[in-house]
């Protein structure tokens, strides 16, 4: 028994020493801030506070720009890194690192870049970190696609810089603002890449935040670069904390109980609960999101046009929303999310209508109605699939639900095995980005277009909008696309769902963005 | 002894090359395409054919496997194909997390539960007794994930006693111990009941007391170290799971440990991960067994004989 107690001992010493040095492996250069055991820091000292918590849902991936494609790893390289352009609130592109650019022709661009802009090293931004990071991320697997139609990028003096394009493209200027477009230090990459280091170890760019630490599966720090150029986009906080809380519920806990000051994407269930909380405020967009059932036009019966209109007289999306998304969102009938550039109200509407529906089946053949299987992934969805499954069967179709994990719901419905699937769409700020994977023949499956709509005039179309220089004629090509698949009737649209973020209510500056890509450095309280 | 220790260590190696040979051609059996899993449904075909020929994706399992195995007997667990970070370092950077809130939930279930599992056995079908026996059952039917929000509601949210997630300092350490804890306690408890009651009922126990040996030695000195085998195995069956990651209790407290990763390496078809991950889970748990079965030795010196 002595030896029994002996063991016992040792074990709590050896737990003590796992207290003492466990659980602070982590990647950078200084120790986590502290915060009070308790959650009270943030209500205790909340007026003039300078280290902003922000609770997200996973962890980074990457903090080199060109090794992820994901929107959390882009909060912390967004704010480390910057890039040529910006995009504003109005939903127009302005220089960032940039001062100006020029087409010269319809693939030639040349650029100028403002003077005098620092690296957190001290080094100067010139030419040839545009051109070294421009040409380092073309060959990324991972986002080299979105700097696919350029050329080269020729050098003309420190501040002067030319981006020949293989081929027109209405795309350069946006991609230029995707956080994979971030511009490197040339110096400092080579020698660090050349001593076998990374960016993830040590990322260091020119935005208005440095990099502090990593701590995988918990936490990423910035601080505050006090040499930043840009005034208007400087930091108005000291330090972010990103904390990564996986579980939606203990989120807004946190939110509520003052660890946090803003939560990223709040869960629509919880929002009223925010709204509700008095020393809680909810910022609310409309987004850029669509939720559609995606029918699979090259199989019967969803083949016929008549069937897929049919489909959309009868499904009663109101109910949808508050099944699936708790009311925070609105029932839709466009094929763009409102918030997107590129939505245009030219889509065709169909209201509901089980009688219509009836008449338009049996206009088809389908007088009894048939029976297909829907596949999907995700509870949220299932959700829906509910509500659409009882709405069809009122008109005579028997829907299986065939629910399935994330990966295996893109391979199969990306190889064309289903007769029609849930599936939604989040629109960056390049309309070329959303048009051509959901609705060209060359996307048809696992490119995005999971309806498997196969129409040459869009197809056309679709080109002509990404290429030409004139905006009325591009404005035109959008507006007839999306007349032309909604009169196909390709989906049936349910829901589009609101952005959410909450805040601490005395928390300044945030503007909530409808593709999550929100900035956090004008945050203060 | 040590010829049965250094025999134990070498059957490690047929786990690991089963284990690995095992999870690996399940992960390759599995739908999906880990390309598109990592570069999300809206990545343009061209970057997720690029991508899985970066990976190697493209190769027959066969080859996959080959030349997982080749870096392996090197030493080398692999590169996440998600993060593209060794998953040595990444599993070696969430390791401290999962070891040490597995070490003090355990401790916590340990230090209460025989106590009240032998109270429970020497008076039997007691007050006490039933108390302890339905707490237990609770605690063994109570789902993690609600007690670990309910704690959270209660000592976090109302009291502010605790942080509701994270793992900085002593206090956030509290509630997801408490959570573990539970479940194991419960456990151990009803075990130690139940071989307690076995023990105690046998002929060297009463001549004991015939004898005129005070309760108190009976119980501690005669009883409960023969009764410990049996809690042994359980608490070390438990430990050694608990380090595979306790997955619902670090999630809802936001715990960075083995356990969140693994799963979401399951989700993204990360084989690499995965296969690193098990690979470490499988000795953890062997080692785990190892010292329990060691630990045998000390607590019945009979067993000491066996180990050759």
């Amino acid at each position: 028994m002595k030896k029994l107690v002996s063991v016992l001992l040792a074990g709590v010493m050896c737990a003590s020493l796992l207290t003492a040095c466990g659980g602070s492996s982590s990647t950078g250069s200084s120790n986590t801030s502290a915060t009070a055991a308790g959650g009270t820091e943030s209500t205790q000292t909340a007026a003039g506070k300078t280290t902003i918590n922000i609770g997200v849902k996973s962890d980074l991936t990457s903090l080199d720009p060109h090794n992820h494609n994901d929107t959390i790893s882009a909060y912390a390289t967004r704010h480390i890194y910057n890039n040529l352009v910006k995009l504003t609130a109005d939903n127009e592109f302005v220089g960032n690192l940039a001062e100006s650019w020029e087409f010269k022709d319809d693939v030639t661009v040349e650029f100028t870049l403002k003077e005098g802009i620092k690296f957190h090293n001290g080094d100067t931004l010139t030419s040839e970190d545009v051109k070294f990071s421009l040409e380092r991320q073309k060959e990324s697997p991972k986002i080299g696609h979105l700097v696919s139609m350029i050329d080269n990028v020729e050098v003309v003096d420190d501040t002067h810089f030319i981006i020949h394009m293989n081929t027109p493209s209405n795309a350069l200027i946006s991609s230029l603002n995707h956080s994979g477009c971030a511009i490197l230090d040339k110096s400092y990459t080579e020698a660090l890449e050349a001593e076998g280091k990374t960016l993830e170890s040590a990322p260091m760019g020119c935005g208005p935040y440095k990099f502090e630490e990593w701590i995988p599966g918990a936490s990423f720090t910035l601080v505050k670069f006090d040499d930043y150029f840009d005034p208007e986009t400087a930091a108005q906080n000291d330090k972010l904390v990103f904390k990564v809380i996986p579980e939606e519920a203990a989120r807004t806990i946190a939110l509520e109980n003052g660890e946090l000051d803003l939560i990223v994407d709040a869960n629509t269930t919880d929002a009223q609960r925010i709204r509700d909380n008095a020393s809680l405020a909810l910022d609310e967009c409309v987004s850029t999101h669509v939720e559609y059932l995606a029918m699979n036009t090259q199989k019967a019966p969803f083949d016929n046009k008549l069937v897929r209109q049919a489909l959309n007289h009868a499904i009663k999306k109101d109910d949808i929303v508050i099944a699936a998304i708790d009311g925070e969102g609105e029932a839709f009938d466009n094929y763009i999310g409102k918030a997107a550039i590129g939505y245009y109200d030219t889509a065709v509407k169909y209201d509901y209508n089980p009688e219509k529906a009836k008449e338009l089946l049996a206009e088809a053949g389908y007088p009894n109605g048939f029976t297909f299987t829907c596949y999907l992934a995700g509870e949220i969805r299932a959700r829906s699939a509910t509500i659409v499954q009882a709405n069809l069967a009122e008109i005579g179709i028997t829907m299986n639900i065939e629910q399935m994990e994330a990966s295996t719901f893109y391979e199969k419905t990306g190889k064309g095995e289903h007769d029609a699937c849930l599936a939604g769409w989040v629109a960056n700020a390049e309309p070329d980005n959303t048009y051509r994977p959901l609705f060209t023949s060359e996307k048809a499956g696992a490119g995005g277009n999971r309806a498997f709509y196969k129409n040459p005039e869009v197809d056309k179309l679709v080109d002509d909008a990404a290429t030409n220089r004139d905006s009325a004629a591009v404005q035109k090509d959008y507006e007839t696309i999306l007349h032309t698949v909604s009169d196909d009737a390709i989906w049936v649209p349910l829901y589009s769902k609101k952005g959410l973020c909450g805040r601490n209510k005395d928390l300044q500056g945030f503007t909530i963005s409808p593709i999550s890509m929100h900035d956090f450095y004008s945050l203060h309280y | 002894m040590h010829k049965y220790v250094i025999k134990r260590l070498l059957m490690l190696i047929p786990v690991i090359l089963g284990v690995s040979f095992l999870v690996f051609f399940i992960m390759s059996l599995a739908p999906g395409d880990t390309a598109r899993t990592i570069l999300g449904e809206d990545a343009p075909i061209e970057a997720v054919e690029a991508l899985r020929e970066e990976l190697g994706l493209n190769d027959p399992v066969v080859v996959r496997y080959a030349r997982y195995m080749t870096g392996l007997l090197h030493g080398d667990l692999g590169t996440s194909y998600k993060s593209g970070r060794p998953v040595f370092s990444e599993i070696a950077s969430r390791f401290p997390a999962t070891l040490k809130l597995a070490f003090w939930g355990m401790l916590f279930a340990v230090l209460l539960s025989i106590p009240i599992g032998i109270v429970s056995a020497t008076r039997q079908y007691s007050i006490t007794d039933s108390v302890s026996m339905v707490l237990a059952l609770l605690g063994v039917a109570t789902p993690n994930f609600w007690l670990g929000l309910m704690l959270i509601i209660a000592f976090s949210l109302h009291l502010h006693w605790f942080p509701s997630g994270g793992a900085e300092g002593w206090k956030a350490l509290v509630l997801p111990v408490i959570t573990l804890g539970t479940g194991c306690m419960a456990n151990i408890t009803r075990t130690t009941r139940s071989s307690m009651l076995e023990v105690i009922r046998q002929d060297y126990i009463r001549t004991a007391k015939a004898k005129g040996v005070s309760r108190n030695k009976v119980i501690n000195k005669h009883a409960l170290k023969n009764a410990l085998i049996p809690v042994v195995t359980v608490i070390g069956l438990q430990f050694g799971s608990l380090l595979g990651g306790a997955v619902l209790t670090e999630t809802v407290f936001a715990w960075p440990g083995v356990g969140t990763y693994l799963v979401n390496s399951i989700k993204a078809k990360d084989t690499n991960a995965v296969l690193g991950c098990v690979i470490i889970f499988s000795i953890c748990f062997s080692i785990v067994n190892l010292c329990v079965d060691l630990l045998y030795a000390f607590i019945d010196p009979r067993i000491k004989s066996q180990y050759k």
